[in-house]
């Protein structure tokens, strides 16, 4: 029988940052420990905030960084300067990931109903490019997504200010090149709509 | 991943990778089974709440169409149980409709729990101030409102289940409690509504009376439970599908429990069948595997020559290598069981030491340099260290041909077939 206690124990509400360190944990997953197979370094402390507009490159705009180049599930090369004037979500992502597939049909809904007003989804599947190409077809994923494999990284997504690895996650870039807002773990539609929605035209 | 009946999911293939499925057409019915049926919702919502949903993207198609042909399958074998459930009248017995019982009570519970939360709502002024605090923290933002709302939650709880227990009378015997206490004393009376001591300590759960404290509590609970649930019920609060649903779950597992009483009624019967297996009890050996194979004999010489000179394997494989799996995995091949592998290579991995590169090696796929990486030796176990995989193997194989017999009292017809045939003895394995 499921008792009143059981019930109880679901509203307990009090918050802790213990709480808050456990959230994202729980939303979002880790790539050091995928990519690699174990885990290489002590897992440094989630940050308390969940999103940040400081890079490392000390600058917070797109176009002042050094621009990558990775091919999409077609084999074509791109860089992030494809999209230059569009409002990017630059989303890393990878096919183990739960989080990321609960996210991912939230992204094509956006992409269709947003594409009119110059919003433009960039996945970044850090995975096989078989597996990331199946999830692409099954989840039927309408924006490019380019292949960054596993081992390479931690580095490009330590320069997008990712220190720790975490994925999901999912950079904003304004029409103009700004970062304007960071998401770790699985993004929201109370997220989308305070920070995407109001840089669309 | 292995599946047996290979053809039978190549005939589903066209239809079970069609995304249609999951999307247009949810109600076509798949399967009909007796007077029930599998409809494409079903089986979608199978693959979207097992434990591999997730991985379940990220397959090949003729890997997804084989696994939600396994899945229906699994639906057409539940289908089948639950009819035959009802059939030896399962669902008359008391512990059966307890069950249902306590399960309705607790929907309507949750139901009416969540009507409370919902009724509460963060002032616009501390929202917006909230927001401000929490700008570009979304977490840290759903965190402070659920601290805001927890203590007003509370109280609202406290008062509407004081408000309905002066509804309802409710009138508490706790005073009752005491070692010669009796399954029918009667803990909490009201309108409609009654604990008594049998409710709340089922016979037989404990050795004796329990702390009296932890039943006060325990009555206190229960009677929110109730109380809570019989209000969203007098609102017209309607959870019978649900609890359909939940029977229909329920149903399978409590025929599968009879069956395996049946089928394994002791010890004995367990032992018979794990000393006529032996098999069972073989734990084959296990080589992770490095390989290199090439398209010549020769070459497949110069490159074991080339290894001598101290060159490696891995490197080799990487670059020469045939396969293109081995070549993209460096030769790394992962591991093998014995048994899975061509046994030409198998013998030679057998005896070679571990480091060790093979003689060359040739198969119908060309010619092949071996080493073990490292290896797990087989062994056999003992009866005592296996009883669970044995009562399974019993299962499986009782269950296949029981699962026959049942198609045979409710035909099982595969819609899902263009051609209408194949179905039969699918539902098995």
């Amino acid at each position: 029988m499921v008792t009143a206690e059981r019930a109880r124990l679901v509203v307990k509400g009090r918050v802790s940052w213990l709480g808050l360190v456990l959230t994202l944990m729980l939303t979002g997953c880790d790539a050091g420990v995928e990519a690699s197979g174990k885990k290489s370094r002590v897992q440094e402390p989630a940050p308390a905030k969940t999103a940040t507009t400081a890079l490392p490159e000390r600058t917070n705009n797109a176009w002042e960084m050094a621009p990558f180049h990775l091919e999409d599930l077609n084999g074509v090369k791109h860089s992030l300067e494809d999209w230059r004037g569009k409002v990017i979500m630059m989303n890393f992502w990878a096919s183990w990931c739960s989080p990321c597939q609960y996210e991912i049909p939230e992204f094509v809904h956006y992409q269709k109903t947003y594409a009119d007003r110059n919003l433009q989804l960039v996945g970044i599947g850090v995975d096989e490019k078989r597996k990331l190409a199946n999830v692409a077809r099954s989840l039927g994923i309408n924006y490019p997504v380019l292949v960054l494999n596993p081992m390479d990284s931690r580095q490009l997504m330590r320069k997008w200010g990712n220190e720790t690895g975490i994925i999901p996650y999912t950079v904003v870039i304004a029409r103009d090149g700004r970062i304007k807002y960071i998401h770790r773990g699985q993004m929201d539609q109370e997220a989308f709509d305070t920070y995407v929605l109001p840089l669309l035209d | 991943m292995k599946f047996k009946n290979r053809t039978f999911f190549l005939l589903l293939l066209a239809v079970l990778v069609t995304p249609g499925i999951a999307a247009g057409k949810a109600s076509e019915v798949l399967v009909t089974i007796g007077p029930a049926k599998v409809t494409a919702a079903d089986l979608e919502t199978a693959v979207r709440s097992s434990p591999f949903a997730t991985q379940f993207n990220t397959m090949d198609e003729p890997e997804q169409a084989a696994l939600r042909g396994n899945l229906l399958k699994r639906l057409v074998a539940l289908r089948l149980l639950r009819l035959e459930a009802g059939a030896r009248g399962l669902d008359q017995r008391p512990e059966f409709i307890q069950e249902l019982q306590d399960y309705r009570t607790s929907r309507l519970y949750r139901y009416y729990i969540q009507k409370l939360r919902e009724q509460l709502v963060i002032p616009e002024d501390k929202e917006q101030e909230l927001k401000a605090a929490y700008a570009g923290q979304p977490d840290a933002l759903a965190a402070a409102r659920a601290s805001v709302l927890a203590e007003d939650f509370r109280q609202l709880r406290l008062l509407s289940l004081r408000m309905l227990r002066e509804k309802r009378h409710v009138e508490f015997h706790l005073d009752r409690v005491s070692d010669d206490i009796k399954p029918d004393t009667v803990l909490m009376e009201g309108d409609g509504l009654r604990l008594t001591y049998g409710d709340i300590v089922h016979q037989g759960d404990f050795p004796k009376t329990p702390d009296a404290g932890w039943i006060e509590e325990q009555v206190y609970q229960q009677t929110e439970l109730l109380l809570f649930a019989r209000e969203a019920a007098d609102e017209g609060v309607n959870v019978d599908a649900e609890v359909a649903a939940y029977a229909d779950e329920l149903l399978p597992a409590m025929m599968m429990e009879a069956l395996e009483k049946e089928w394994i009624p002791d010890e004995k019967a367990l032992k018979a069948h794990f000393d006529a297996n032996p098999e069972l009890a073989r734990v084959p050996e296990r080589w992770h595997v490095g390989q290199l194979v090439v398209s010549s004999y020769a070459q497949a010489a110069a490159m074991k020559r080339r290894i001598e000179q101290g060159e490696s394997l891995f490197v080799l494989a990487g670059r020469y290598s045939i396969d293109p799996w081995g070549r993209s995995h460096n030769g790394d091949m992962g591991w093998f069981k014995e048994g899975e592998g061509v046994p030409a290579i198998e013998q030679r991995l057998k005896s070679m030491a571990d480091g060790e590169v093979s003689d060359i090696i040739r198969t119908g796929k060309g010619y092949h340099l071996v080493t073990v990486i490292e290896r797990r030796p087989g062994k056999t176990r003992n009866f005592a260290s296996m009883k669970d995989k044995v009562r399974q193997s019993i299962v499986d194989e009782r269950l296949a041909a029981y699962l026959e017999t049942l198609q045979e009292k409710y035909p099982v017809e595969w819609k899902v077939l263009a051609n209408g045939d194949g179905g039969k003895g699918a539902a098995g394995g």
